[in-house]
């Protein structure tokens, strides 16, 4: 096996944007109203990615435990705003709830992967951040998905919740299964995913790893460890964000409220 | 004998301002006034599904702020005026409306004779995508019937019926209630059926205050 890495040239990193001029002309010949958001996102996208490398190469040669630690702080803190941007509206304990549930259950595996599985220090940035990254990626997507599906699914069937509540049912056994639903929601991409792993895909990061000269068996047992992590920390986010987020949704007089007040 | 429900000084979103009123137990009693006047709304403050936003409501005496709200929502059940059904059978919506209530199902001869009384004859397993708005709202108001209720608040029980349903709907209703001791409450513009049934007809001016 060949483990030298063709270094990209500037000029052969430049042609993978000629793509997206593909995908410009599909969207205009089928008339699809994105072209402005295509060319944001990927401007953003490019944009922060050159940022984190920058600021991974500079934090790889001073690794000092204030960066890792701010950087993984950025890294929480982002994707607990995301959710919250994409689910505006909701009342603050929710919210708390939300960015408590995703912190907690990050940490939390973050730690055991890094500490247990890997056995390398929680403050060495070569695992901590690319690892929380995967982590809370997949987590910002799964709650935010979980939070989306449970709200809609609220709204949609607000005739049911009416006539439940006017027969005198409790508001928890009224949204139970709104919130199994929601987190059946969260987490089958995931699961889908897992599904289809190794055949249909070859994910990210064993593709890098692979790239980069790393043996197929190793990388193999990095994603596997990596994916298991994923769906455990979904599963809990997403699994606190819901069931203790739910409970805030109604008052001492057993109504219902699905919307911050004046939201 | 206590009033069923009595409200003082009544507001609410300083929109809607209510007289004082009594509503008495073991009558029919029909709601009537404008568009707009606040039938529906007392409704939903009677029985708690809204929070006035000054006065009192007083259920058999007492303010329901002391109550607990679920058993007087048990107690008072509001049958709203868009029915809304679990996908199923009539016999499947009865067994989950009953469970979320934390009751088993009932026996066959006891949902057809609810239904009887709320002047529907269909069969039990008759899939609720298959039924008209009206037939929703009875089958509704027969699951309510079922629970046994002190009294039923009907917001417009009869507006997706035809006139001689309505009137076969409230002879048998009325004649259940007085037999078991149910209260009946109904907002209805219908004046010929309040003329018929009511026992008392009250008109809400719940005017729009300055």
């Amino acid at each position: 096996m060949n483990s030298s890495i063709v270094q990209l040239q500037l000029w052969q990193f430049g042609l993978v944007y000629l793509l997206l001029v593909v995908v410009a002309l599909v969207m205009k010949k089928s008339q699809v109203n994105l072209l402005r958001q295509l060319m944001v996102s990927s401007l953003r996208m490019s944009v922060q990615l050159v940022l984190a490398g920058l600021v991974l190469t500079y934090l790889f040669e001073h690794p000092h435990w204030a960066l890792v630690l701010g950087y993984l702080g950025l890294i929480i803190g982002f994707s607990i705003f995301r959710v919250l941007r994409q689910n505006k509206g909701l009342n603050r304990r929710f919210q708390a709830v939300i960015a408590a549930s995703i912190l907690f259950s990050g940490v939390a595996v973050l730690a055991f992967f890094i500490l247990a599985v890997v056995g390398e220090s929680l403050l060495n940035p070569q695992y901590v951040i690319p690892i929380a990254g995967m982590l809370l990626g997949n987590t910002m997507t799964g709650v935010g998905l979980g939070i989306r599906s449970f709200r809609g699914s609220l709204v949609e069937q607000r005739g049911r919740l009416t006539a439940l509540i006017n027969i005198g049912a409790s508001p928890r056994d009224i949204l139970l299964p709104f919130v199994r639903q929601a987190l059946e929601t969260a987490l089958l991409p995931t699961l889908n995913s897992m599904m289809g792993m190794g055949i249909v895909s070859l994910p990210g990061m064993m593709t890098g790893q692979i790239l980069s000269g790393t043996l197929p068996m190793t990388a193999i047992l990095y994603q596997i460890a990596i994916m298991i992590a994923i769906c455990t920390v979904v599963c809990l986010a997403s699994f606190g964000a819901l069931y203790f987020g739910f409970q805030t949704l109604w008052n001492k007089r057993s109504q219902i409220t699905l919307a911050q007040e004046g939201a | 004998m206590e009033p069923l429900f009595s409200i003082r000084g009544l507001r609410y979103l300083d929109i809607l301002a209510y007289p004082d009123l009594d509503i008495q137990q073991g009558q029919t009693t029909f709601l009537q006034g404008e568009s707009g006047a606040g039938k529906s709304t007392l409704l939903k403050l009677l029985n708690a599904t809204l929070n006035p936003s000054a006065g009192q409501v007083f259920y058999l005496g007492q303010d329901i702020l002391t109550l607990d709200t679920l058993a007087l929502r048990r107690e008072a059940i509001l049958v709203a005026q868009d029915a809304w059904l679990f996908p199923g059978s009539i016999r499947d919506n009865f067994t989950h409306y009953r469970a979320y209530r934390g009751e088993g199902p009932l026996d066959d001869r006891l949902l057809r004779d609810s239904l009887h009384t709320c002047a529907l004859d269909l069969p039990l397993e008759t899939d609720s995508k298959v039924l008209s708005g009206g037939e929703r709202q009875r089958v509704f108001l027969a699951i309510c019937l079922a629970f046994s209720p002190r009294a039923l608040l009907m917001d417009e029980p009869t507006s997706a019926l035809d006139e001689a349903t309505a009137h076969t709907l409230f002879t048998r209703l009325t004649s259940c209630a007085r037999e078991r001791g149910i209260s009946l409450v109904a907002v209805s513009h219908d004046k010929a059926l309040a003329s018929h049934f009511a026992q008392r007809v009250i008109t809400i001016t719940g005017r729009v205050s300055a």
